[in-house]
């Protein structure tokens, strides 16, 4: 460190704040931290945090994107803490990381500055401008914290993340899914469900009823394809190991008497499948129209009761199958 | 650069050298102007440097001072210490039509003058000169964690800041009950 120093809250208010508009983000974050005049005095710049993404990890991480430059808080935690049971654990201490384009530019490790898990989230949140869009991914097996307890700790999530651990179904990750759900999907656009068992009173069905602008899942149990008709998803991509030709079908049949209105894109995934589709059974009564037809590859349109058109895209390898429906105009 | 000689701003100050011509130096013969700081020592600065501060050129532009005018009235400016004038008047006189660059590498190197270097530039409202002694300051803390930032730029902690909040509550409100007393005395 130097040895200069700079009495710098004695500066008249016009300066103190012309010194911090010309710093760096990153530093003007990390000043923040000082005091809760310097906290008060970060906020008032309105920073042009674009993103914030929130891993709830084993080790916290809360990534703020600035035009191309993200600058991550990983929260490093006692391992006797994890699972984490709470927000109100202290990290050990904080890797900071600005990254530019595909590369780190400065590391710095620094204290946890007196503050809980909960505490550092509400604060990096909390100095953004307000069209930043919040993202949070939750891993089940790893946090087993009552979300709803801490209301104000996030903000409005716009995108949720939740992913269960694979194979048994434990009673504490449906808890936890359900707990992230009921708290923040009523503000969501965009929600991927990975492996998330859900209990009986919150399904797929009525995840697919709210408006969501995106939803992508890979349900651990059977999905009820017939249901598909009632969501109320922009854009749905589902992945399966099942291959729901029938179902399909009539779902399209169904589209094109005029259900999802707000549909412009679903997408069903089939992995790890050796049987290739039969197309005459996906397109069976729908009056299609090819538009390209190869072996791994074929494009046809339709047309609903409101004269919307729309293309399916039907791509196949050896192991998988997808199937694209796009609404045209 | 400046030159400088020990005087009162009262007292016409004795002849002070000439500053170095630039190179390109004007055909029509320059105007002088003559400031001084807290110590006295005047310093002669040719209009085209004092251009560069907005709150002198303001006050010279319409005094249409002749040289010997000019030199027995040099703007005091008792509020700056005649070391920071001084720095003032050479960055002035080295910067004097120039464009000014996007890194300056001519800024004054005593770091422990710059808070009093950042008022007084403030004050003179020389707008290059600030935007570089401002990001000077910002480049303290550049890549440091808060706890440098806190020692660095000597920020009190939010209990200190709390402790002084509270006196100076407690001291505006005793200077308030000593005017109402006042008041109330004058009433009687």
């Amino acid at each position: 460190m130097t040895g200069h120093r700079f009495p710098f809250h004695h500066l008249p208010d016009d300066l103190y704040s012309k010194v911090l508009e010309i710093m760096d983000h990153y530093d003007i974050i990390l000043y923040s931290f000082v005091s809760k005049k310097a906290y008060s005095m970060a906020k008032t710049l309105r920073l042009p945090i674009s993103s914030v993404k929130i891993l709830m990890t084993a080790n916290p991480e809360i990534i703020l994107q600035i035009g191309v430059t993200s600058i991550s808080f990983r929260l490093i935690m006692r391992t006797d803490r994890i699972p984490m049971a709470s927000l109100d654990y202290l990290p050990v201490r904080v890797r900071v990381v600005k990254g530019g384009v595909q590369r780190e530019i400065a590391q710095l490790i620094i204290s946890n500055q007196g503050m809980t898990i909960g505490e550092w989230i509400k604060h990096l949140c909390s100095i953004s401008d307000k069209d930043t869009l919040y993202e949070a991914r939750f891993y089940t097996g790893i946090i087993k914290c009552d979300i709803q307890s801490h209301p104000n700790t996030f903000p409005k999530l716009r995108i949720i993340y939740i992913s269960c651990p694979r194979g048994a179904i434990h009673e504490d990750d449906i808890l936890t899914a359900h707990n992230v759900l009921r708290a923040f999907l009523p503000d969501a656009q965009n929600v991927t469900l990975h492996d998330v068992p859900l209990p009986k009173d919150l399904s797929f069905q009525h995840i697919g009823m709210a408006n969501l602008k995106v939803l992508k899942i890979d349900p651990p149990s059977i999905l009820v394809f017939d249901d598909l008709s009632t969501w109320n998803v922009e854009n749905c991509t589902i992945h399966l190991n099942q291959m729901p030709l029938r179902e399909l079908n009539r779902f399209f049949k169904l589209w094109m008497k005029g259900s999802n209105p707000r549909l412009k894109k679903l997408r069903v995934s089939v992995w790890d499948t050796e049987i290739i589709p039969d197309c005459n059974v996906l397109l069976k009564g729908l009056k299609a129209k090819a538009e390209y037809v190869y072996e791994e590859s074929k494009k046809y349109t339709i047309k609903n009761c409101r004269r919307i058109r729309a293309e399916i895209k039907i791509d196949t390898s050896d192991d998988s199958a997808d199937f694209v429906l796009t609404v045209l105009n | 650069m400046s030159s400088t000689e020990q005087g009162t701003s009262s007292a016409a100050p004795a002849e002070p050298t000439t500053a170095p011509e630039s190179a390109a130096a004007p055909e029509v013969p320059e105007s002088f102007y003559y400031v001084h700081g807290k110590d006295k020592v005047v310093h002669k600065v040719s209009a085209g440097a004092l251009q560069h501060s907005a709150l002198i050129h303001g006050m010279i532009s319409n005094l249409g001072y002749t040289e010997e005018q000019a030199k027995a009235n040099p703007f005091p400016f008792e509020n700056i210490d005649g070391d920071i004038l001084q720095m003032v008047v050479d960055w002035c006189n080295q910067h004097k039509g120039k464009p000014t660059p996007p890194e300056d590498t001519n800024l004054p190197k005593q770091k422990e003058k710059l808070f009093d270097l950042v008022l007084a530039v403030n004050y003179l409202e020389i707008k290059e000169l600030l935007t570089y002694c401002c990001k000077q300051v910002a480049m303290m803390v550049k890549g440091k964690s808060p706890e440098e930032i806190r020692e660095i730029w000597m920020i009190p902690t939010d209990a200190e800041d709390e402790a002084a909040e509270k006196e100076a509550k407690k001291r505006a409100g005793k200077e308030a009950a000593g005017e109402t007393a006042a008041a109330a005395g004058d009433a009687k």
